[in-house]
């Protein structure tokens, strides 16, 4: 409606100004200037970029730990985000079809994105998976040898993985409701052509969801990433390193450890690294997203 | 929405002005320590007894866990609003820049004299005390007797020698039972330095501030490791126990672990998980090499009582920090409250008061019996020109990761001896010398 | 049998075999998720270091319960009961789900129903920081937060939801992208014509918002605010990074310091976890029909 108070929309907008001019773009450039600095007490002293020779300085141990974390977490981000797309992809189709009950199947699968991030679930799962815990007692069942989860890299990522996958729920439903919206002519079209099922569904489900199979896949990115609660009360960053995600390593470095300005130059990569990545995506988007307009 | 804008602010202003308001003056005095149930009902109890005698002065005790303390400390310290009387770990007075933060002891009025005379030697920086030591530790073993008893071991082993051929025993009478059982990367480190300090008679580091071991005496060490875990001493890989909290672990509160190696001040947290503790938990010193030795005893200030710069500012504060601190130290009813819970203090009159208390038998206790052993080997050390108190920096908590991370890879199965050792020699000395610049 | 009625009973047996192959899959999929959760119910009634397998327990006990709020859990003397951590949670979560919902509301009405000089670019800075990574911004709003100017407004103040004021402070000011992204797809598919006849009649911009929009805007609000409810509820570092005195530890730092004092067996840890997590079952519930409405079209075919 034209001709009212020219200033109502900026006076509404007045709090998201603030928020992101204190709550993001002063952060923003604050962490970059923090790294530039180191910190002795209550002195800080401008040591250019000196914070971000010591992480990539692989012969000493800040570089080797950050070097260490770099690895583990991309590990932990390529294994989650594709099971995560693939496995609620699946659920959500079989959910798509004619299933009796559906509503109490799509609860019950997104029961634990609600629960599982809960503290109480995180240390619930490190009890299930220890060397004598309820998975370890399952294998027992079927005569199968404890298998040391928690002690050795291979289990520990697997269980903090896990973890996440366990929660696929959102992810699911985001993707049911994108399966909801595929015409149903298209399908009886190809139907009358004589593809089955599972041609249908490589042919014309997954072509028709590639928005949402996009977003999907950026929004998990960038939130695999920054990963803390598994790696820091399951397996806190062990055993031996092999778990000790970016997230974790600047959480001990920063804020246990009390060098903020060392953390804000680890922030400042691990953030360059998400930005790369999500602009990579974007860009092959190009090559395999169909759009509807 | 305005409106709400408008609320909010005008609410949260009030609420500050109100928060701002609480000052403290120079007759409260906030104590901040870290502890468990058992440490924190003595030390609130104490605490009501100081208010009780000085109605003048008030006390804000505030308790914490010690996951966190550290980082809440340096924090408060970092903006000034740290407490007034605070608990530190020996080392913190280095890293957290105590000579700039903390106030000189010697300031205080503090009566030294019933200390031993070098007690506060490390405590000391540039001329000044920068903390109250209230104990010393060592790392020592203790031992549950029923895992010995239950394979027929009556005599409870005192050399290495004799610990190995325990643990064979133990595995083969009682499989799944271990001589002394999972130790974590600090306490197989701490094993490992006092087996060399018995085999070479040094440091783990010396004056220059460098690693005082060889290549070939580190490989040693955890060749002597391996010896341990195959032996039934040791389980063979920590993986096959990942429960990282010692006394909560299943293995020991069942009693197939028949050991720990803990400082003797922190002995009470495994005594408690036990069943039937006062019976089968008995202190065991440091096995030796050769029986009637008494080598490789590490000690250091367990923790001391440390004060704010701040309260240096005036005198009334300092009185009244003075009087707290002394009573939580010397005086009697205080005394017998807080028992041995923080180790048995240094001071002989505090000693004396604990002998002579009808309360509780102190001497008996897991932490006195360990302290005496502590005391005497170090000092019998001494006369042998062995000094092995432990370095300022070697609990650093970036600086721990150079010897505790190959260490915990080695106890994983992941890396030989050779690799881990190799490892420990080339960080250490570049590590430790930007951590003390820093 | 004719060969149509052969053919007509093979066609059965295959969509049998389907649809056993579909109900599997899922059942069994379900089970799993839901395992863990009926297992730890039945853990809490169980005494004994070591539960086994089956969830039903074996040595049944109610000391977990009884002891659950009262006991001195985390190694304190006063025995700061869950409820204290309870509402120590809720002293974050109850503002940040407020503040954020209304704001973001409010944003995103601003952002599409409004035109002015701007509104672009304003709404490229709005999608361009849902991406942003949070751990950009965590250091140094910590260093702002316990600045010597700014630590006095909440640290140690003894008000209520002031002392996690770090925590929900953002949400103010709309800081949660991915909401105000939420609302302006919502608004995207509400035809203007309700707000022109409200113009007609003379409304202004506030008013349409809260008297003609606000009924049909019920369903994503509820969803949003249930999706900040959650969030905030489970978050572990936000908590961990300003924790102050004891008494003031919320269920996020509790839980995990549980079951290092020798007083807890599993039973309690459990019964506690349970309590922590039965708030978000219920709060989920109540707010399920409006969020699984909110997919309205597809939830109701389904």
């Amino acid at each position: 409606m034209v001709g009212e108070k020219k200033w109502v929309p900026y006076t509404l907008l007045i709090p998201w100004i603030i928020g992101f001019l204190l709550f993001k773009l002063y952060p923003f450039i604050n962490s970059f200037f923090m790294s530039l600095y180191q910190t002795a007490g209550r002195r800080s002293t401008f040591v250019g970029l000196d914070n971000y020779k010591l992480l990539f300085d692989a012969s000493g141990y800040i570089g080797e730990q950050f070097q260490n974390s770099l690895k583990v977490t991309f590990n932990y981000v390529f294994l989650t985000v594709p099971l995560i797309l693939v496995v609620s992809l699946l659920i959500a189709y079989v959910l798509s079809l004619k299933i009796k009950g559906v509503g109490f199947f799509r609860t019950s699968f997104y029961m634990p994105t609600v629960l599982g991030a809960n503290i109480a679930i995180v240390i619930l799962w490190r009890h299930i998976f220890e060397y004598n815990g309820l998975v370890n007692q399952a294998l027992g069942i079927f005569g199968i040898a404890p298998i040391s989860f928690l002690g050795t890299a291979a289990g520990a990522m697997g269980t903090i993985v896990l973890l996440r996958v366990w929660q696929f729920g959102s992810t699911m439903l985001i993707f049911l409701n994108a399966l909801k919206n595929v015409p149903e002519s298209l399908y009886e079209a190809a139907t009358i052509d004589g593809a089955n099922k599972a041609r249908q569904f490589f042919s014309i489900t997954i072509p028709m969801i590639t928005p949402i199979i996009l977003f999907n896949a950026v929004m998990r990115l960038v939130e695999t990433f920054q990963v803390f609660n598994g790696p820091a009360l399951i397996t806190n960053g062990g055993p031996a390193n092999s778990t000790r995600v970016l997230n974790l390593l600047i959480y001990e470095i920063a804020f246990a450890g009390g060098d903020l300005n060392l953390g804000a130059a680890m922030s400042w990569i691990l953030f360059l690294i998400i930005m790369l990545f999500t602009l990579l995506i974007f860009r092959s988007s190009k090559y395999w997203v169909h759009y509807q307009d | 929405m305005k409106k709400f804008i408008l609320v909010f602010i005008l609410i949260t202003l009030t609420l500050s002005l109100m928060a701002c308001s609480k000052e403290t003056d120079d007759a409260t005095i906030s104590f901040a320590w870290w502890g468990t149930s058992d440490r924190n009902i003595a030390t609130y109890a104490a605490i009501d007894l100081f208010e009780q005698k000085y109605p003048q002065y008030k006390v804000e005790g505030e308790q914490s866990p010690w996951s966190g303390y550290q980082q809440t400390l340096n924090n408060r310290l970092n903006r000034g609003t740290e407490a007034d009387v605070f608990q530190v770990n020996y080392n913190w007075i280095y890293s957290m820049y105590g000579v700039d933060y903390f106030m000189d002891l010697n300031d205080l009025g503090l009566d030294f004299s019933k200390y031993p005379e070098h007690e506060h030697d490390p405590l000391t920086v540039d001329g000044k005390v920068l903390g109250l030591s209230i104990s010393e530790t060592g790392y020592i073993f203790y031992l549950n007797k029923k895992v010995y008893q239950d394979a027929g071991i009556t005599v409870l082993p005192r050399t290495w020698d004799e610990l190995i051929a325990a643990g064979e025993t133990i595995s083969q009478e009682t499989p799944g039972n271990y001589a002394l059982g999972r130790l974590d990367a600090q306490q197989v480190s701490m094993m490992m330095w006092s087996y060399l300090a018995q085999t070479t008679g040094k440091n783990l580091i010396n004056e220059d501030n460098e690693l005082n071991f060889t290549l070939d005496e580190i490989i040693d060490a955890f060749n002597f490791i391996s010896d341990l875990r195959s032996s039934g001493v040791l389980i063979p890989s920590n993986a096959i126990d990942t429960h990282i909290d010692g006394p909560t672990n299943p293995n020991w509160t069942s009693q197939k672990y028949g050991g720990i190696m803990q400082w003797n001040t922190a002995v009470s947290e495994y005594e408690n998980t036990l069943p039937n503790s006062d019976e089968n938990l008995v202190m065991a010193g440091m096995f030796q090499q050769e029986l009637n030795e008494q080598l490789g005893m590490y000690k250091k200030v367990s923790m001391a009582y440390a004060v704010s710069g701040r309260v240096a500012e005036s005198d009334a504060k300092k009185e009244a920090v003075k009087t707290f601190i002394e009573f939580m130290t010397t005086d009697p009813e205080a005394v017998e409250l807080l028992g041995v819970d923080r180790g048995v203090s240094s001071n002989t009159d505090t000693q004396e008061i604990l002998r002579l208390s009808t309360i509780k038998d102190f001497e008996n206790s897991l932490e006195w019996k360990g302290h005496e052993i502590v005391q005497a080997y170090y000092d019998h050390q001494l006369t042998l020109n062995q000094e092995l108190y432990i370095h300022p920096y070697y609990e650093h908590n970036t600086f721990r990761a150079i010897y505790e991370s190959p260490v915990e890879s080695f106890l994983l199965g992941n890396i030989t001896a050779r690799v881990a050792a190799q490892n420990i020699v080339n960080r250490f000395n570049s590590e430790l010398s930007r951590i003390m610049e820093g | 049998m004719t060969e149509a009625q052969i053919q007509l009973r093979n066609s059965k047996v295959k969509k049998s075999v389907k649809e056993i192959l579909k109900y599997s899959i899922i059942i069994l999929a379900a089970f799993m998720m839901l395992y863990p959760l009926l297992w730890i119910v039945g853990a809490s009634f169980n005494e004994g270091a070591k539960a086994s397998f089956f969830f039903w327990p074996e040595d049944f006990t109610l000391v977990g319960w009884m002891d659950a709020f009262s006991a001195p859990g985390w190694g304190s003397v006063e025995g700061y009961s869950l409820f204290r951590a309870l509402w120590n949670t809720m002293q974050y979560v109850i503002p940040h789900v407020l503040f954020g919902t209304s704001s973001t509301l409010i944003t995103a009405y601003v952002v599409t129903r409004m035109h002015f000089k701007g509104k672009k670019l304003i709404f490229a800075l709005i999608i361009g920081t849902l991406l942003m990574p949070n751990t950009i911004f965590r250091i140094p709003m910590y260093a702002f937060w316990t600045s010597p100017l700014i630590a006095p407004l909440w640290e140690g103040s003894t008000a209520p939801f002031l002392p996690f004021l770090p925590i929900w402070a953002g949400s103010v000011f709309a800081v949660n992208s991915f909401s105000i992204f939420m609302f302006i797809q919502f608004f995207r598919t509400i035809p203007r014509d309700l707000d022109e006849a409200a113009y007609m009649d003379g409304a202004n911009k506030m008013q349409v918002l809260f008297h003609v929009l606000m009924p049909i805007l019920k369903p994503i609000i509820m969803t949003v605010a249930l999706l900040l409810f959650i969030a905030e509820f489970n978050d572990y570092q936000g908590p961990l990074i300003y924790k102050g005195a004891v008494s003031t530890y919320p269920l996020s730092l509790v839980l995990p310091s549980l079951g290092l004092d020798s007083t807890n067996t599993y039973a309690h840890i459990y019964a506690r976890s349970i309590v922590s997590v039965s708030v978000l079952i219920i709060v989920f519930f109540l707010a399920q029909r409006y969020f699984v409405g909110n997919d309205a079209d597809s939830a109701i075919k389904g």
